[in-house]
């Protein structure tokens, strides 16, 4: 054998593998493919936000799911004369939202926080809290804030590199996620979501459409017009549970604490699709009432209740906007903002915040666990 | 554990270093020929350790067999112990492969005339490779009988030709001539042809996890609802598992034929660019190539020479009925291979009368021709059944409007692939013609890429690897359609099943 060529040989096969390992690590400790389908939606949420510098500067946060992402926030702000952002993900639910918003709070300014009834849910599918992946934040909390783009402004690159006994534990979230990667967990990532990676790739740090986005959504089709009309069981929501009620009372609190206003609006579905729930209505008067708090309920503005063309070809439960449709939302939206907020007078910051404050972190610790 | 299992690189790897660095020394041929044997009997066992059985016995019978050939003098004892070999090891694989099949003629052959007793359904599995090693060891013995060759005696030589485990799963299927002497010998590394090879490992893989996986979902969704195709769909159905059976199939080869290369063995082709053929015959040329010599070798040649054109007719349909149920036991098989028996029949004449005339436009007819009956007859290939098979040619006939609808288009077209893995997946195809297309007419080109500047060939290296890395269907992958149960059968060749 000629020693010579088989070394020469294995040297060059293992630069190649130095190679592509190497570029692997990077493209891992990057953060460009820290994606997860479904479940972690949260997370994505957070990672886009901390990249984008539009959340520091927004004066009305719209806090919400997939009924409230596709509203148009250059409607809203010219109506408004405030800049808006978007601060939620679809299928979101209030539970982890409220964990998003009591960890953002002191880097977020916003006059104005908008909730959207839909999200008051209990539980969606496959939206919940992975306790293990929120916890990698705890110590990192989302830098909304300018660091010009460099290794160090990397998410949670710390996190990526844990210390060295760390690795001995084969229960450690960390190994499994250093060996594995999530290179390989998502190299699909060019052909299934190539926006996300360009998005990952080079944030837009200008982001016009500040968190919202354009809505899919194609109108309501004459076949699905036609069965309404025959025998359609309109879907009618349920009031919401006392635990709920009581972190969105929780989140109002802090807000106002804080000198934020509180606002709360429930999205407008077909007239024929969707039946608003008397008790529910009542309840969120009440709860309102007593929190000095706006509730706007789009679903009584038959301009936007029938009109067809707003709302998504659907026979599902839940119904989107449709272009048409989120535009004139936002219209309406925007202009019961105008007119609540000159009737709303913020209250000084709370004295007693420390106290609320521990109440808090019990409510996050009981979210988490 | 296969060439689609990572695992089994880094074990290559391992066995590699130590093959040259220690067992393949002037000294220690015996030693490394039973190295090759008990790597290649892991590996197979690595499937069902108990398929192991199979093998050994035939290769012992076949040892023992080959030995007395070459001793016996008296014809008839001669004929006997080729009869003993062919029947033993086609015994196995009739009773593992054609079992069911023959019974299920049976059943409906006595049914048809009154006769409802249930007969025996066997559910055994098939142990992998099996077609392919019981073809390669019946083709040793018949050499010895034909005094071809002369048998081989020493038997960890014999056993690991059978068992030799790049080769051993899909072929190609190797003559004793051609193999053999190879495990004779001691190889000297050669550097040139290392690299090579491991350049053919990276296209073969990925052929086949870039491109077959890929084409395997679309072709399985659209033949699991053909009631659901419309006319354009079916006809990417029928086109894409054609791309798909032959990045699946090629890309095993060329992976078989790389790995048995790093250690210093050459095997033979199967695939020579079948896809650019002129015509019907040229394709059966270049198209699993070792079988149909097989077939050409042991049955066509062993035939009568036919006198009258029907005759021939008869020989011909007769080798492709049997190469068609070499695939696989069903009716749909036999159907291929009849088919494409009378397609070579039918399209023969219009070849002569191409070439005889010349021109290229006429040149297209048998061409044109060739591969639109290819691609069809290949739908009773992947078809379960005859009936499947029909509801497959019914869409073809199902043109509808509904394509002109944007709304619709999408889930007409993409058939569980994303709009992006349909996308890049025409981009991979388009490149792997391209690829062929030079190795075809640009063959010096080809050379000198391969001759030429290292660094090219590094760089396309790591371009496929990282193709491979980012665009492969593999397991863990999350695309549009990629269920549980598509993602168990992503290391599977789909010729392993035969």
């Amino acid at each position: 054998m000629n020693n010579t060529h088989f070394k020469t040989f294995c040297r060059d096969i293992a630069l190649g593998l130095i190679t592509i390992i190497t570029l692997l690590f990077l493209c891992n400790v990057s953060g460009i493919f820290d994606f997860e389908e479904g479940s972690s939606k949260p997370e994505q949420m957070w990672r886009s936000l901390a990249q984008k510098d539009s959340v520091n500067t927004a004066e009305i946060i719209f806090c919400g799911n997939s009924q409230t992402y596709y509203l148009n926030p250059l409607i809203l702000d010219s109506i408004t004369k405030k800049s808006s952002h978007f601060f939620g993900y679809p299928r979101a639910i209030i539970k982890p939202l409220s964990w998003f918003l009591f960890n953002s709070l002191d880097y977020l300014n916003p006059e104005l926080l908008i909730l959207e009834t839909h999200s008051f849910h209990e539980s969606f599918n496959s939206s919940s809290i992975d306790s293990i992946r929120y916890a990698r934040w705890e110590n990192d909390y989302p830098r909304f804030n300018t660091f010009p783009v460099n290794f160090t402004h990397i998410p949670w690159s710390k996190n990526k590199f844990p210390s060295f006994s760390n690795l001995f534990d084969i229960n450690k979230f960390e190994l499994s996620y250093l060996v594995t990667g999530p290179v390989l967990k998502n190299h699909h990532l060019f052909e299934t979501h190539p926006e996300y990676f360009i998005e990952a790739l080079f944030p837009s740090k200008n982001d016009k459409l500040k968190g919202f986005t354009q809505s899919p959504f194609l109108p309501i089709s004459n076949s699905l017009l036609q069965d309404y009309n025959n025998d359609w069981i309109p879907r009618q929501d349920m009031p919401i549970n006392a635990k709920e009620m009581q972190i969105i009372e929780s989140i109002i609190k802090v807000c106002k604490a804080k000198g934020i206003k509180v606002m709360i609006y429930e999205s407008p579905m077909y007239f024929r699709h969707f039946k608003p729930n008397k008790l529910r209505q009542k309840q969120l008067d009440s709860f309102c009432q007593r929190l000095n708090t706006p509730f706007i309920n789009l679903n009584l503005n038959p301009s936007l209740t029938r009109t067809p063309a707003y709302f998504e070809s659907t026979r599902g439960i839940n119904q989107h906007l449709t272009i048409a449709g989120a535009n004139a939302v936002s219209k309406a939206l925007a202009l019961a903002i105008v007119e609540q907020t000159s009737l709303l007078k913020a209250k000084p910051i709370n004295q007693n915040y420390k106290k609320l404050e521990i109440d808090i972190t019990s409510l996050q610790n009981h979210i988490i666990n | 554990m296969g060439f689609a299992n990572l695992f089994f690189w880094f074990a290559l790897s391992s066995y590699f270093l130590l093959y040259w660095t220690v067992l393949n020394r002037p000294n220690q041929l015996k030693l490394r020929n039973i190295s090759l044997l008990i790597v290649s009997y892991l590996f197979y066992a690595s499937w069902d350790w108990r398929f192991l059985g199979i093998i050994l016995f035939s290769s012992i019978l076949d040892y023992i067999v080959g030995i007395k050939l070459d001793t016996t003098i008296d014809v008839n004892k001669r004929k006997l112990l080729l009869f003993l070999s062919v029947f033993v090891n086609l015994g196995f694989l009739s009773v593992f492969k054609y079992h069911n099949f023959f019974i299920e003629s049976a059943q409906v052959a006595l049914n048809s005339i009154g006769v409802n007793h249930d007969l025996l359904y066997l559910n055994w599995v098939l142990p992998v490779g099996i077609s392919f090693y019981t073809f390669q060891t019946m083709s040793y013995t018949i050499d010895v009988y034909r005094k071809e060759i002369r048998s081989t005696k020493d038997p960890f030589v014999f056993f690991t030709y059978i068992a030799f485990f790049p080769q051993l799963l899909a072929g190609p299927i190797e003559r004793a001539k051609d193999l053999i002497p190879q495990f004779e010998k001691i190889h000297v590394f050669e550097i040139k042809a290392a690299k090579k090879a491991v350049l053919r490992i990276l296209w073969g893989a990925f052929k086949k996890i870039v491109i077959a996986n890929r084409l395997a979902l679309f072709v399985n969704e659209g033949y699991a609802h053909p009631e659901q195709l419309t006319g354009l769909t079916t006809v990417l159905v029928i086109v894409f598992f054609v791309i798909q059976l032959y990045c699946d199939f090629s890309g095993y080869c060329d992976m078989a034929i790389g790995t048995a290369r790093l250690l210093g063995f050459k095997l033979s082709e199967n695939f020579t660019r079948p896809l650019l053929a002129k015509n019907i015959k040229t394709v059966y040329q270049r198209w699993h190539i070792t079988i149909h010599k097989w077939f050409r070798d042991y049955i066509y040649f062993q035939l009568k020479p036919p006198k009258t054109k029907f005759r021939k007719c008869i020989n011909v349909l007769l080798v492709f009925g049997l190469a068609g149920l070499w695939h696989g036991s069903g009716l749909n098989f036999l159907f291929w291979g009849l088919m494409n028996g009378l397609l070579i029949l039918i399209l023969d004449p219009v070849i002569d009368k191409a070439a005889k005339v010349g021109g290229k436009r006429l040149a297209l007819i048998p061409l044109i021709l060739a591969h639109i009956s290819v691609y069809l007859s290949l739908i009773f290939f992947r078809s379960q059944n005859l009936d499947h098979a029909k509801s497959m040619f019914m869409g073809l006939f199902r043109w509808e409007s509904s394509i002109l609808n944007t709304n619709d288009r999408a889930n007409i077209l993409q058939l569980g692939l994303g709009k992006f893995e349909l996308l890049f997946g025409l981009l991979f195809i388009i490149i792997v013609f391209g690829v062929e297309y030079y190795q075809e007419y640009h063959e010096k080109r080809i050379n000198s890429f391969y001759n030429g500047n290292g660094l090219n060939r590094w760089f396309i290296a790591i371009a496929l690897s990282l193709s491979i890395i980012f665009f492969g269907f593999y397991n863990g992958r999350t695309g549009a359609n990629f269920n549980k149960t598509n993602e168990n059968k992503q290391e599977q060749f789909i010729y392993e099943a035969f």
